[in-house]
């Protein structure tokens, strides 16, 4: 192959690819004339641009370095059956590591859902849905579904567990454990409180265990689970869209609202704060709930402003 | 390259695997139409031909033996997830089944071409990279990696100059 001067290859593929000046374009053409052979040069060239045009450019990003180490660990097993041949008493020890590796494989974290800014709805592998509250963490193990059906919380969260006899499904909350088969419940993290609004749940700490039935639900304070009444089943209305009052003071109902619409409700009118509230409403929103409650208990409701209201 | 992968130790196998990765990857996307399903797959084509190493003779054919073997797991890939009614029209369609010599053939320029590209020295890659696919200009791209323009030329000169040695077999020269 004939020498040819760089600077020539790279006007070459400057004109090709419509960057070369004009001082450089009449450069070039004086060099393709001098010689045949460089008119060749110049459609291998050309040919070699057209080819590699039609490559697409994704490829190129493929990280091989880390597709390798990817690729060696999923051949670690392999490595340790090269060890037996040489290392015969160090294969009881290779073998539990390994065993111990693909056993922290099988369990270990693999899907972390992080609602930040708003409430989120997961649909798990199993068809169970979560609905994880602003701000909580939830880590889908990566064996889940295998022989149990393993989540993390940090945080609260309302859950609606697909049922499945053979396979528990377990929320995992610092320091206690909830297993059920095939229910509604919620959890909160951090108020180590745990609510049952359809089927049964079973709660375990270190040293303690109880079975939670439909519409009981449970505090755990130093390992000890402790059954309460549920206080306000509109714990977790952000997730079933049902808000339920029985003969609640509208203080009480107002307050309530305005934790789960994210308003602000003025009242002006005091008298209005001895009066009751019973009622039920459903995936209904802030402006049919306040109307509805005003027209039953006579008093009238404006809007002022954005997401600011006034009782009169 | 060695001739024979099956009787490759680990140092040469990852060689090879890093040669061959993107261009196969490229391969199985024409039929998956997805990056990370792409790359999945030939990770279990590679895992398939290191277990069964000691076993098998590919008789010097490693990289057919590789095509082949990404291909079938497409096929078994767009079998299992049905993604169409009729797997058996989308085969006809798509791909001859039976015809894999031809599918290898068409596909051979494509894959010279990546693997010469991704030969190329990593100063030279990403030069050329930069100026082919991402169509920055040699000011640009002198910018872009802090050297001056003149080493852009030199290395867009040799890159070049290299590929062109490397796709000798696939150029019309006259």
């Amino acid at each position: 192959m004939k020498h040819i001067d760089p600077k020539y290859l790279s006007l070459i593929f400057k004109k090709l690819s419509g960057q070369i000046s004009p001082q450089e374009s009449h450069d070039l053409n004086n060099w393709l004339k001098s010689d045949e052979e460089n008119k060749r040069i110049y459609s291998e060239q050309e040919q070699i641009f057209n080819m590699t045009g039609g490559i697409d450019k994704q490829v190129f990003d493929i990280d091989v370095d880390k597709e390798w180490e990817r690729f060696q660990s999923r051949i670690s097993g392999a490595k340790v059956f090269d060890l037996y041949a040489f290392v015969r008493p160090a294969m009881a020890v290779a073998a539990l590591i390994v065993l111990f590796f693909a056993f922290w494989f099988l369990l270990g974290p693999q899907k972390t859902y992080y609602a930040k800014a708003q409430d989120q709805q997961i649909v798990l592998p199993d068809r169970s849905i979560v609905k994880l509250r602003k701000g909580s963490r939830l880590v889908v193990s990566h064996g889940f579904d295998k022989s149990t059906r393993t989540v993390k919380l940090k945080g609260e969260a309302y859950f609606i567990v697909e049922h499945n006899i053979n396979k528990p499904f377990r929320v995992k909350a610092n320091g206690f454990i909830v297993q059920v088969m095939g229910t509604e419940f919620y959890v909160s993290q951090q108020e180590k409180e745990v609510f049952v609004n359809k089927g049964i749940v079973k709660i375990g700490t270190v040293k303690d265990e109880e079975i939670l039935k439909a519409g009981q639900s449970a505090k755990i304070s130093d390992h000890t689970i402790v059954k309460t009444k549920v206080e306000d089943k509109n714990l977790i209305a952000w997730a079933t869209g049902v808000l339920n009052f029985e003969d609640s003071p509208l203080a009480e109902v107002f307050q309530t609202l305005e934790d789960n619409y994210g308003i602000r409700i003025i009242v002006e009118n005091k008298d209005i704060d001895t009066l009751t509230l019973t009622a039920t409403f459903k995936d209904k929103d802030i402006d049919f709930i306040l109307e509805v409650i005003a027209q039953t208990e006579g008093f009238k409701v404006y809007k002022t402003a954005s997401k600011v209201y006034v009782v009169k | 390259m060695a001739k024979n992968i099956v009787r490759l130790d680990k140092k040469s196998f990852e060689v090879y695997f890093k040669q061959l990765f993107p261009s196969l990857t490229y391969y199985a996307y024409k039929f998956l139409k997805d990056y990370d399903l792409a790359k999945d797959i030939v990770h279990e084509a590679f895992v398939k031909l290191w277990d069964n190493r000691k076993k098998i003779d590919t008789e010097g054919k490693d990289k057919s033996y590789l095509y082949r073997s990404v291909y079938n797991l497409c096929l078994k890939h767009i079998r299992d997830n049905k993604k169409l009614q009729s797997t058996e029209d989308m085969l006809e369609a798509d791909v001859d089944p039976v015809d894999f010599n031809y599918q290898v053939e068409t596909e051979e320029l494509e894959q010279a071409i990546i693997n010469a590209i991704e030969e190329l020295p990593p100063k030279m890659k990403q030069v050329f990279i930069l100026s082919r696919y991402d169509g920055l200009k040699y000011k640009e791209i002198a910018e872009r990696l802090g050297i001056s323009v003149k080493t852009v030329e030199v290395h867009m000169s040799k890159a070049l100059k290299f590929l062109r040695q490397k796709l000798q077999n696939f150029i019309d020269t006259q």
